[in-house]
């Protein structure tokens, strides 16, 4: 539990394995909310609040209940429901206690259930992190700042986007390609910038 | 509409990836290779069929309030299944897809059928659509990953991850014989775009099947369009024609 | 009151139903899948010494917590005659876990070198097996010689210092068998 793992653990999973142009996951977000910078700025907001916690959540659930009680099987089903309910608490918890935080992230909110990056996270948090000698703590700990370092590039890389999306608006677009597929295309050159930062650790 | 229509409007009318862009993680994530895109296929086929089938049985047990956690429940149980029969009937796709597998149950687009199709529809209608929207999606997940899987190696392989039907991994289709004609010695192998196989070549070759699609909507909303001016030019000179007659006649009258 | 009652009920049985679902197909396919990880594993083994799939081969394992290599696999034949040793490596990288096998004939030469389970990106993992694996073969133990230049990948990397820690215990602890 140092420095240097929460360090490595968040760069490697922000810039080099780039949740969405690296491991493909929300790319639903990525295309449907990135229409506008500020739409963006608050759906990566709201993705890193609920990733960090979920995160913590069915890792502790893996670790303490369904492992000892011999029912790993069950993770998939066991870790939606969590988030789903996660998801609800959260939202009547702002709406209650931050009405100003709660008019930002509010709406994107329920989007984050069928977001696959949070079920992705956490599953692959138990297939990369977890094993049966990493203590329960530092598996926690290097869970929770991947999850926080994967929280981190979803929101560089769709607010990136969502700044180019707004210039390529304005831009000459063959009519085949307007829209959706010179979008695509822009996600490619940017994965392809993203495919030369590995190794940099 | 008729149970072959309802059967058929997933292929390209309705079509999850191409039409409606559902499902875009796995489109993009496990289309590497041709026998990834059919295998993810096959999966999302029994999952969407038969969670189509049990939500639609149970439509009129399920309380409104509770409608969508049950739904999630029913499809995060045939995915569960789906994937332990994964582990142990073809380990090697399961390792293929990965994390792919579980993340079936936030497919946008099971959840979407069950809740605009079958929590109102008959059993045999939701199934004929689970099965047909399904057969959509890995009509779509294979026709991407046949163009990635040739882009990157010039053929196509089958064998390697579904250990059905076959004992040894072989070649579908090469180019080789072809140019084997021309040159000897040669493999496309060797001159094959890896970028198809990588993240990047993933967006791209998406991005061309989308304007493809696009360019024949936009050819087919063109060619209306025409059609229409065409006709409303005809009506105006079919009117005109009448007027001319009627004052020839008029003046005819006149005379 | 009796609405409420009615969706806790119904969430129970659907719940009930799932869960007896996934056990009983858990319980059918819980053998199977076990299965399929040890052949997988000692179809490694055979792997590593070029030995026919269905060869009759016993091991003895011995698990290390102490050392850079976590297990040591000696197999035998079907007459009981030492094949080689199999030394098990696992190496993190930002990419994920890489588990390398190494297996070492008794006169200390390189077999074979083996990746058995990675989350590292398929397509390179692809090349590195069918390129860059096969220079390990035949090599001598104690005079390594390794291509840096194709080191550019992480898996390579793993893969790397897994066989210099499998021949560096190799020739400390079975050094003997080695001249």
């Amino acid at each position: 539990m140092s420095f240097a793992v929460f360090a490595t653990a968040i760069i490697s999973s922000m810039l080099i394995n780039n949740v969405i142009l690296m491991q493909f996951l929300g790319i639903c977000p990525f295309l449907g909310v990135s229409k506008k910078s500020s739409s963006a700025v608050g759906m990566a907001l709201a993705v890193m609040f609920v990733m960090v916690i979920a995160s913590a959540v069915t890792y502790t659930l893996y670790d303490l209940v369904l492992h000892p009680y011999n029912i790993p099987y069950i993770s998939t089903i066991a870790f939606i429901l969590v988030i789903a309910s996660l998801v609800q608490l959260v939202e009547i918890v702002i709406k209650k206690y931050s009405k100003s935080l709660y008019k930002g992230l509010g709406i994107y909110l329920p989007l984050i259930t069928t977001n696959c990056a949070i079920l992705g996270i956490s599953e692959a948090n138990i297939t990369n992190i977890w094993s049966t000698t990493t203590p329960f703590g530092t598996g926690l700990f290097i869970a929770v700042s991947t999850a926080f370092g994967t929280a981190l590039g979803f929101g560089l890389v769709i607010f990136a986007f969502s700044s180019i999306r707004e210039r390529l608006d304005a831009a000459n677009v063959p009519a085949a390609w307007k829209g959706v597929p010179i979008s695509l295309v822009v996600a490619g050159i940017m994965s392809l910038a993203f495919f030369g930062l590995a190794g940099i650790i | 509409m008729t149970k072959k229509e309802n059967f058929l409007k997933g292929f390209i009318k309705e079509n999850p990836i191409f039409v409606y862009l559902l499902g875009m993680c796995p489109a993009l994530a496990v289309t590497a290779t041709f026998e990834t895109s059919l295998g993810m296929g096959l999966l999302v086929i029994f999952v969407l069929t038969s969670s189509n089938i049990v939500v639609s049985l149970f439509k009129n047990f399920i309380p409104q309030q509770v409608r969508t956690p049950s739904y999630i429940v029913i499809i995060a149980t045939f995915v569960t299944v789906v994937r332990m029969m994964t582990d142990a009937y073809a380990p090697l796709l399961a390792e293929a897809l990965g994390v792919f597998i579980p993340l079936i149950v936030v497919n946008c687009l099971i959840l979407g059928r069950a809740e605009s199709f079958a929590s109102k529809n008959k059993v045999v209608d939701s199934a004929i659509d689970g099965f047909g929207m399904a057969l959509g999606f890995t009509f779509g997940l294979i026709s991407i990953g046949v163009i990635r899987e040739l882009l990157a190696t010039g053929g196509i392989m089958y064998g390697d991850y579904l250990p059905f039907f076959v004992d040894q991994p072989f070649e579908l289709f090469t180019f080789d014989w072809i140019i084997n004609l021309f040159v000897q010695d040669f493999s496309i192998r060797d001159y094959g775009l890896a970028m198809f196989a990588l993240p990047p070549g993933a967006f791209i070759a998406l991005a061309f099947i989308l304007a493809y699609m696009q360019s024949r909507k936009n050819k087919k909303l063109r060619l209306e369009e025409e059609a229409k001016k065409q006709r409303i030019e005809e009506l105006k000179k079919a009117a005109l024609e009448r007027k001319r007659q009627a004052a020839m006649k008029k003046a005819g009258e006149a005379s | 009151m009796l609405d409420k009652m009615k969706i806790a009920i119904v969430l129970v049985v659907i719940g009930a139903i799932s869960g007896l679902t996934i056990y009983s197909v858990n319980l059918l396919t819980e053998d199977t899948i076990a299965q399929n990880m040890i052949e997988k594993e000692q179809g490694y083994y055979k792997e590593l010494f070029f030995l026919d799939e269905d060869a009759e081969v016993r091991f003895e394992t011995n698990d290390f917590e102490d050392q850079e290599i976590s297990q040591e696999i000696v197999l035998y034949d079907a007459d009981d005659q030492i094949i080689g040793y199999i030394y098990k490596g696992s190496d993190k990288n930002n990419y994920g876990d890489v588990i390398v096998l190494l297996g070492i004939t008794s006169d200390g030469k390189i077999s074979n070198v083996v990746i058995s389970s990675t989350t590292n990106t398929p397509t390179f993992v692809k090349v590195i097996k069918n390129v860059y694996l096969s220079p390990f073969r035949t090599q001598d133990v104690d005079d390594l010689s390794i291509d840096g230049s194709t080191g550019a990948t992480y898996t390579y990397t793993s893969v790397v210092e897994i066989v210099e820690n499998a021949s560096k215990y190799f020739l400390e602890n079975r050094g003997e068998l080695h001249d």
